[in-house]
């Protein structure tokens, strides 16, 4: 076949996932920043109109979008924060127990499996004022019951504390698989060197698992934003807006048909973790290339 | 089978009393004999009873109807959307009074006039708007035009437990200040003393009582001025005393509380003295569902030195202005609130709160209803007004959650009164700018 004739059997193929992806992708974010140039409030007539960037001037100037952000830092750094160490823990413990702790392994996942509405909910009731389960046991070895909706710290506790229960397991899973696919004969070579059980973890597992670490929290710096559910279900954003992330926020003006101010919000985070995204990115090339 | 009996011959009742009353000058009901409506409603105590009444409605009309029945807020939601994107996908809508001026300011909803004055779809007087409990129907009007019937009103109650109270030798608070002195002496012995909404938004719901009792207003003069008129003292000082309440003496969890955890609270037995909705007086008073049937007691709202404001709201049935069988939903609406279909409704299920007058008279519905002495004239009195509670206007929704906010900062202590005062102002300032109310 001529060279012309591949090229024509080759934008054959690749016109209709062209025209999918454009679909499904593009014309959507061409939308949404139309829609963040206006100042579209649904419920209100004549607001449908370009105003430039204005929109998100108004947003970096309001208090409750910066204090969003502030609350976004909280509940992402904290609970990643927490599952990295508790992910990376139980894999390493996982590791070392080998093939007996099959049943382990299965537990351990488990709450990794239930969606985040039924977290939330769960969590919502072992906490609840009234029932908590977990302010019995507080009182049971003497310490004084917390109201975890009560206060802007205590809500952010228990939206770490039900996150890291959640998603700590998606860690201990991946590298638990990086640490499984790191070569016997290193372990064997250092045992020969001399290498005892902290040196083994230091210059033989981390470095090799690191890339794999980098993905995990790759992964759950961008599913941090997607703790939604859990802040719905259990706090609403409160007490005071202080469980009240950036995507929440954009949530609550859509309900409030406050279009582009939620379209300007939706932008800056997809601007934000698509940097981080492909940061990350570059990172792990240059991982790759130095392991190469 | 006995109460199908009734309801065909409530039915009949409607249909013959226009008859009696107009000679021949009557509406045929079965005029769209064939035709489907699609309806959408929400899971609140006012529709419990929808389905069995609807089937009366087919068998009166032989109109089919399609009830999608949605919890409120996400119902709310695929309103506005279906609404807004002129769908036509629904007839007949149930829905919250606040959300009405937006609305109708955007041609979305349909003025009901021309199917009062139209003979083929109502006789003369059958829709007899002094029937009505009058603070409702004005929250169905905007801007000299009719868009509802109202079908539910609510105000709120002041439940107490008189066990608590009696132990302490206090009488139940009839002023604000009085309740933060009782909250003050009653606090953990042996329970939380005081239990309202602290969520962001739904707090509004109570907390207007506060900032009206004390002389504060949202706005200069509601609906000739919106400028808002909440930098004042009358509004930091009604700030504080809510913040107090739920913060100092607040049953636990009260910064996120909605109605439901106030409610379960108190009908556990877990907190002493609450302001809610009193259509949810059924549920404490229920043997069933709580645990304090016999030492909890209603009370009149707390007034202010500005006076008693308990909380007045209003649900009601519209047409959407996309709506493909406006006649036949017509035929529904002036039908599900009228006399003998709300006395049904609210004779099946536990509703009481009905929007036409003379069911409050009704021996029948006195003795299901009449929780404590005097709860049904206090209700009726409370909705029957025409005063104004929630200041609507199609930015109010934006303004409630502002306010709300402001509510919540207080109550966990982030902002004094004085300082969420001065916030809320600027912030609700910018909204009504926005929203063009001004320049």
């Amino acid at each position: 076949m001529s060279t012309s004739g591949r090229r024509e059997r080759y934008i054959v193929y690749v016109i209709p996932t062209g025209v999918i992806l454009a679909v499904l992708t593009i014309v959507p974010i061409a939308f949404t920043v139309w829609l963040s140039l206006r100042s579209w409030v649904l419920t209100t007539p004549g607001s449908n109109r370009f105003v430039g960037f204005d929109t998100y001037l108004a947003l970096l100037r309001s208090a409750r979008f910066r204090d969003s952000l502030e609350s976004t830092v909280y509940l992402s750094v904290l609970p990643i924060t927490f599952q990295m160490i508790l992910g990376c823990s139980l894999a390493l413990l996982l590791f070392y127990a080998g093939p007996r702790s099959r049943t382990l392994r299965i537990l351990f996942m488990l709450p990794s499996l239930i969606p985040p509405v039924v977290v939330g909910l769960l969590w919502r009731v072992l906490l609840a004022p009234s029932i908590s389960v977990v302010n019995y046991g507080f009182e049971q070895v003497g310490v004084s019951p917390l109201d975890w909706f009560g206060t802007s710290a205590a809500a952010r506790a228990a939206i770490t504390i039900a996150a890291t229960w959640a998603w700590a397991p998606f860690v201990m899973l991946l590298v638990l698989a990086g640490l499984e696919s790191i070569p016997n004969e290193l372990f064997e070579a250092a045992r020969v060197d001399g290498a005892q059980g902290l040196q083994v973890i230091t210059h033989i597992m981390f470095p090799l698992v690191l890339p794999v670490i980098y993905v995990a929290l790759l992964f759950r710096i961008v599913d941090a934003l997607s703790v939604l559910p859990l802040i719905f279900i259990m706090t609403g954003g409160g007490p005071a807006g202080s469980t009240e992330v950036v995507n929440y926020l954009a949530y609550s003006k859509f309900t409030r048909f406050e279009l582009s101010e939620a379209a300007a919000i939706c932008l800056l985070i997809f601007v934000t973790l698509s940097a981080f995204g492909l940061y990350v990115a570059s990172v792990l090339q240059r991982q790759e290339r130095a392991i190469a | 089978m006995r109460t199908k009996i009734a309801r065909t011959f409530a039915s009949l009742t409607l249909l013959l009393a226009a008859v009696a009353a107009h000679g021949q000058d009557f509406v045929n009901w079965r005029q769209y004999e064939g035709t489907t409506l699609d309806i959408l409603g929400f899971n609140v105590s006012t529709l419990q009873g929808v389905n069995a009444v609807v089937a009366d409605f087919e068998e009166l009309t032989g109109i089919k109807v399609v009830l999608d029945l949605y919890a409120e807020g996400a119902g709310r939601q695929v309103q506005a959307v279906e609404l807004a994107s002129g769908s036509g996908a629904y007839d007949v809508m149930y829905f919250i009074a606040t959300d009405l001026p937006g609305w109708a300011e955007s041609g979305w909803i349909t003025p009901l006039e021309s199917y009062l004055d139209d003979p083929d779809a109502t006789t003369p007087g059958e829709v007899d708007f002094a029937s009505f409990t009058q603070g409702p129907l004005s929250l169905m009007r905007w801007d000299d035009s009719l868009y509802g019937l109202p079908a539910f009103a609510a105000t709120t109650a002041f439940y107490y437990r008189s066990d608590i109270l009696d132990q302490h030798g206090l009488e139940p608070p009839a002023t604000i200040e009085e309740m933060l002195e009782v909250a003050r002496q009653i606090h953990m012995d042996p329970i939380p003393a005081v239990g309202m909404r602290g969520r962001a938004g739904p707090n509004l719901w109570t907390f207007l009582t506060f900032l009206y009792g004390m002389g504060g207003q949202i706005y200069v003069d509601y609906p000739n001025d919106m400028r808002p008129a909440l930098d004042t003292a009358e509004t930091a000082r009604a700030l504080d005393i809510y913040g107090e309440l739920l913060r100092e003496y607040g049953m636990p969890g009260s910064a996120t509380a909605n109605f439901d955890e106030v409610m379960n609270g108190l009908q556990q037995g877990q907190v002493a003295m609450v302001i809610e909705g009193a259509p949810l007086a059924v549920r404490v008073f229920d043997p069933e569902r709580s645990r304090v049937t016999d030492t909890v007691a209603l009370a009149q709202i707390p007034e202010g030195p500005a006076g008693r404001h308990a909380a007045y709201t209003a649900h009601g049935w519209l047409i959407p202005e996309a709506a493909q069988r406006k006649n036949a939903a017509w035929l529904f609406i002036k039908w599900i609130t009228s006399e003998d279909v709300q006395r049904q409704m609210a004779m099946d299920a536990a509703h009481f709160a009905v929007t036409q007058s003379a069911i409050y008279d009704d021996p029948a519905f006195i003795e299901k209803y009449q929780i404590a002495p005097g709860f049904l004239e206090n209700y009726r009195q409370n909705v029957d007004g025409s005063r104004v509670y929630h200041p609507i206007n199609r930015a109010y929704a934006q303004v409630q959650e502002a306010l709300g906010r402001a509510v919540s900062n207080v109550i966990v202590g982030n902002l004094t009164g004085e300082e969420a005062a001065r916030i809320v102002h600027g912030e609700v300032d910018a909204i009504m700018r926005a929203a063009g109310f001004y320049d």
